[in-house]
């Protein structure tokens, strides 16, 4: 271990010593060029737009271990990109700043259509705000091959009896798997239809975690029967997304469990390989719950943050301004102008570059709810927020929450394949749980 | 036991041949010495006959019974290493044990055996021990053994003696020797040091470069020496050998000369016309010095080593260098110079193209040759 | 070399304060010899050692130790469930990596010495050293591709009609720790059967000689001369395997999922998982001095054990 610290830390101390005296120096992932030399392009737009001298890096793997050792070998950064899942431990740690202040006096950032207060509130402790968000975000859903439902006559599934018949005739009239999921993240709109939602839940003061409970059993036990039936991928305990979509694209699978962005993605591919294709993606609600009611998640945030020891932190906010306005939204969707797009006749048109990057440079959805996309959006995309957003909401996610995911992960799994039933699962779930004081 | 014999073997290695078609025929009960200088192809004679190495020509009979395609373990014979190659995380019991384990005897059967064999060896007390825990002798009893046990037609010995100290040398020999007669078994002796050749072997094989040079019991090799090599090569110090070119025949002998203007008048069989290159051999033992005999010579000395009973003389005759063996008591300082002399009889005549022997003057003179009877005793009684 | 122990003594007696600089001045090029060496190991090896038991005992995280906390974070690690399962797991890859990676190249190693065709040979040593050179990512990459439902083993099977639906390897808690142990010895395979196969070559061959005349057959001849003589080499790379298996982490952690992870984390794992991932140093680190500890242990006890054998 102590050597993959000093490599990243070597690593990073690599990054830093380009990178000095600039104006804001910022560390991100995703938002950015895709490769080395759209970075450059990407950078300079925002140099041009703020004025600044930027320093942007971005590390190739292991994100945030990279951010940690980078915070912990006192570097200093002025901002940087980080997801919700860190928060709690920076906060801990007292690794970042609140920014309350340099919102209030930022006209910009404290714009409540730009940056929503539900979308603010998710970024704060105890009335201070840690940071500002990167962009919109979605939430999973199934995204089921519409043209299937079509050509075997059928509506979109609503209960999980019409979602088995759509699974079991996919299977035989096309060979596929019914559905290709990738562990527990993404079954949500199932255990939507027994009401019960992921993280944990607080009841009384006491932490519980529904997908141990009783009622979460005949989800599992329903998963276990699509198993068993060869409708459910078998490899959904080793799926990566990449291998999902692989098997979607390909024809293998009725349905993925995936991103909302990703059904405008998978139409956009299939699309540009073949425009003649009769292939549509399409993103569905999950299943109502007893009282009618459907529970789907939202994903993690990716936010920007304000280390601690930060050298210019006024500076961290001109650039967030730039990202929340108009050219920094260009930026984070389309990308360059000159290098994914162009403007003709007032009109924007992708370049080859520009489509293969799916109008996503780091932010493929902004926060602001009035800015409209002047290129559009890709097939599906925007049906498909519209029910993340309508029904989709944010799990509490404590910090022991991976350790309480991978004892959820070991029984659901087992009774996914069957080997125990799904009473028995959640039993042993609680009492695992309850053994390592994970719940109350 | 068992006779053994070969019929023009032949031994090659890809495309060069090491055996060049050996026939030998080795007595019942026999101890056969095969001695030759490195690289004369004994072991690898030794190890066609066992079985290691395929032949490539020829026949091989042991027993009467043609063994060429036989494996090792089928042939009837053990083999003692140089390396000894005990196993060494055996003890001495299972190094002794393992041929009769691996050929499934009863327990008991095994049990009694080893313990004979080990008390002919003297091993009784060291059962226990692993090789390592043993001397250099102890250890090629050990080995020794091992081919006992399963008492094989023919026992090969390669090279047995020569990791051993010169003391311990001759206490193995005599043992062996002393194993040879009590078995009354048929072995074959593996070695290139004459004198144990000398001493254990009922026969001799003088190999060399693949092919035999003379077989014979050691006296007829001493005595008879049917080439320059197997003159040369038997007896210590080697025998000397003085150029000479024939001259006049007289009707009974023709004269010698030698580069040094000395000639000597000696009988042949078939006289030569006009000069020819010869070769003399007198062995050092039979040079005499303040003597006249038949042959006179004078050499320079050029060094000496006082061996007690005896002083080996080393001097130069022309560019020739001369051994003399002289009394120990004798002092010779180098760049003395010596005269020496020799009888007839003990005067070799060699041909120097062929290298045969042209004339054995101790057989020509005295007509009752040695016989193999009178000279078996020194080997037996060493 | 052989001058060495005296340029110790010389250095003791130094030290000592009897100050004999005749023998400091003989041996100094000895001493300048050493000293990059004694450098590595304290700047590399002790230092870091140090630091590692120094931040076990602090709470320490991001901005660096924030006090000191005795044994704390120990108890912490012992109090964890997960914990012992952890070690249970390092304990049994470990018994099943040491215990096929130092028996199974044996095979190889002999075959490789009974082929006597030099470009079957050269072709064999080839192909089975192979998978060492390929790093943790394409072994499991390679081993995923073949064993996946979809996999080429998977659809042969079922298109011979052997089995039915496909054979889970990665997703399958019973297969986790087998898959881990033969993918790691398949891997290593060909590293031990090279020092197996050199070690054979260096075996008297008088002695298989022996046995020839005395009858053994090809097995026996293995078993009571080639395996005895092998002995020497088997203990250095049993500890070798011991050791290195203790450290398994690339295998683990690329194969780790849901299902199986909580059979296959080892303690090289865990330590990661707390020190790169939760970034809880001071927990991360005692669970690497207990590591260090567990193998030291091992270590010697195999030492003992074989040095009276």
């Amino acid at each position: 271990m102590k050597k993959t610290v000093l490599a990243l830390l070597t690593a990073t101390m690599a990054f830093s010593s380009v990178t000095m005296a600039s104006d804001v120096k910022i560390m991100t992932k995703v938002s950015g060029g895709k490769t080395a030399g759209e970075h450059k392009a990407f950078v300079q737009v925002i140099e041009k737009n703020t004025g600044m001298d930027v320093s942007m890096v971005k590390p190739g793997g292991s994100y945030d271990q990279v951010v940690l050792t980078t915070l912990a070998s006192g570097e200093k950064y002025d901002l940087i990109y980080s997801t919700s899942k860190q928060l709690e431990y920076f906060i801990k740690q007292k690794a970042i700043m609140p920014m309350n202040d340099l919102i209030a006096k930022s006209p910009i950032l404290s714009d409540r259509n730009r940056i929503s207060q539900e979308e603010l509130d998710v970024i704060s402790r105890d009335g201070k705000i840690y940071g500002i968000p990167n962009k919109f975000e979605g939430g999973t859903m199934p995204v089921v091959r519409a043209d299937w439902l079509e050509e075997l006559g059928m509506k979109d599934p609503a209960t999980l009896d019409q979602w088995y018949n759509f699974f079991k005739a996919a299977k035989t009239k096309y060979g596929a798997y019914g559905i290709s999921t990738k562990g527990l993240y993404d079954i949500q709109p199932f255990m939507s239809a027994v009401g019960v939602k992921a993280g944990y839940v607080m009841i009384d003061g006491k932490r519980t975690v529904p997908y141990a409970t009783d009622a979460a059993a005949p989800v599992y036990d329903w998963f276990a029967k699509l198993y068993k039936e060869g409708l459910l991928d078998p490899n959904f305990a080793s799926n990566s997304s990449s291998d999902m979509t692989k098997l979607f694209l390909s024809d293998q699978t009725a349905t993925v469990t995936y991103w909302d962005a990703f059904v405008g993605l998978y139409n956009n591919i299939r699309t540009n390989q073949d425009p003649k294709t009769t292939f549509r993606a399409k993103g569905l609600a999950g299943v109502p719950g007893p009282d009618g009611k459907i529970m789907m998640r939202r994903g993690d945030s990716s936010i920007w943050v304000i280390p601690a020891n930060a050298r210019k932190p006024e500076n961290a906010i001109k650039f967030l301004e730039f990202w929340h306005s108009e050219p920094g939204y260009l930026l984070g969707t389309l990308g360059i102008e000159g290098i994914d797009y162009n403007v003709v006749d007032g009109k924007y048109v992708l370049t080859e570059t520009g489509k293969e990057h799916g109008l996503d440079h780091g932010a493929p959805r902004v926060t602001s709810r009035n800015w409209v996309n002047p290129f559009g959006s890709l097939p599906g995309v925007d049906e498909a927020e519209a029910i993340v957003l309508k029904h989709a909401s944010l799990e509490v996610l404590p910090a022991e929450w991976s350790k309480t995911k991978k004892i959820l992960q070991k029984y659901a799994y087992r009774a996914m394949l069957g080997k125990v039933t799904g009473a028995e699962a959640v039993k042993a779930m609680r009492k695992d749980l309850a053994k390592s004081k994970l719940i109350d | 036991m068992a006779t053994l014999s070969l019929h023009n073997v032949i031994k090659r290695f890809g495309e060069t041949e090491i055996i060049h078609g050996v026939d030998l025929a080795i007595n019942d009960g026999e101890f056969i010495v095969f001695v030759g200088p490195s690289g004369c192809g004994k072991s690898t004679l030794l190890r066609l006959i066992a079985g290691l190495d395929d032949t490539t020509e020829g026949e091989i009979k042991i027993a009467g019974q043609a063994v060429n395609d036989l494996a090792p373990s089928k042939r009837g014979a053990a083999m003692v290493f140089q390396s000894y190659a005990l196993y060494p995380h055996m003890n001495v019991y299972d190094n002794i044990a393992f041929g009769l384990k691996v050929r499934k005897h009863p327990k008991e059967f095994i049990e009694e055996r080893v313990n004979e064999v080990a008390e002919i060896l003297q091993l009784t007390p060291l059962l226990n021990r692993k090789p390592k825990e043993l001397s250099g002798g102890q250890r090629q009893r050990v080995a020794i053994g091992r081919a006992i046990t399963r008492q094989p037609e023919v026992f090969l010995f390669d090279e047995p003696l020569s990791n051993l100290d010169a003391e311990l040398r001759v206490a193995m020999r005599m043992e062996i020797a002393r194993l040879h007669e009590k078995m009354n078994a048929t072995m074959i002796y593996v070695t290139h040091d004459q004198v144990e050749a000398m001493t254990m072997a009922d026969r001799i094989v003088v190999l060399r470069a693949g092919q035999i040079e003379q077989v014979g019991t050691p006296a007829e090799l001493y005595t008879a020496p049917e080439n320059v090599f197997v003159a040369g090569f038997i007896g210590s110090p080697k025998m000397n050998f003085i150029s000479v070119t024939s001259k006049e025949f007289d009707g009974t002998k023709q004269t010698f000369t030698l580069e040094s203007g000395q000639s000597i008048k000696l009988p042949v069989d078939s006289p030569t016309d006009g000069e020819k290159q010869f070769k003399l051999g007198v062995r050092p033992e039979h040079l005499f010095i303040n003597r006249t005999g038949d042959l006179n010579i004078t050499i320079k000395a050029t060094a000496s080593e006082y061996l007690g009973e005896n002083t080996l003389v080393y001097g130069d005759l022309n560019g020739q260098s001369i051994t003399l063996k002289v009394d120990g008591h004798q002092t010779i300082l180098p760049g003395q110079e010596i005269a020496a002399s020799a009888a007839v009889r003990d005067i070799y005549l060699f041909d120097d193209q062929d290298r045969s022997v042209l004339q054995n003057y101790r057989r020509t003179l005295l007509k009752d040759a040695l016989s193999v009877k009178e000279n078996k005793e020194p080997a037996t009684a060493a | 070399m052989v001058l060495l122990p005296d340029a110790i003594t010389s250095f003791v007696s130094f030290r000592k304060g009897s100050m004999d600089t005749r023998l400091l001045k003989k041996y100094a090029p000895l001493y300048v010899l050493i000293t990059p060496i004694i450098i590595y190991f304290c700047v590399f090896i002790f230092y870091p050692l140090s630091q590692a038991f120094y931040i076990s005992i602090q709470e320490f995280g991001l901005l660096g130790s924030s006090g000191f906390v005795g044994l704390d974070n120990y108890y912490t690690i012992f109090d964890d469930s997960d914990f012992l399962q952890v070690i249970e797991n390092t304990i049994v890859l470990s018994l099943g990596i040491t215990f096929f990676g130092f028996t199974l190249p044996i095979i190889p190693a002999i075959a490789l010495v009974e082929i006597t065709q030099m470009a079957a040979k050269r072709w064999f040593q080839t192909l089975i050293y192979l998978p060492n050179l390929f790093s943790w990512v394409i072994i499991i990459g390679i081993w995923m591709t073949f064993l996946s439902p979809a996999g080429s083993l998977n659809s042969v099977l079922i298109s011979l009609g052997i089995i039915d639906a496909p054979i889970l390897f990665f997703a399958n808690e019973d297969y986790a720790r087998g898959m881990i142990v033969f993918q790691t010895v398949w891997k290593d395979i060909g590293y031990t059967t090279v020092i197996y196969f050199s070690a054979i070559l260096s075996i008297n061959t008088d002695l298989y000689e022996a046995a020839e005349m005395d009858g053994a057959t090809v097995w026996q001849k293995i078993w009571n001369i080639t395996i005895p003589q092998l002995y020497p080499t088997m203990k250095i790379v049993f500890l070798i395997t011991l050791l290195g298996s203790l450290r398994t982490f690339d295998s683990a952690y690329l194969m780790s999922n849901g299902l199986i992870s909580h059979k296959i984390t080892t303690l090289a794992l865990y330590v990661y998982e707390q020190g790169i991932l939760e970034f809880d140093l001071g927990i991360a680190n005692a669970a690497g001095v207990i590591l260090l500890i567990i193998a030291i242990s091992l270590a010697l006890a195999v030492q003992k054990i074989t040095r009276n054998k």
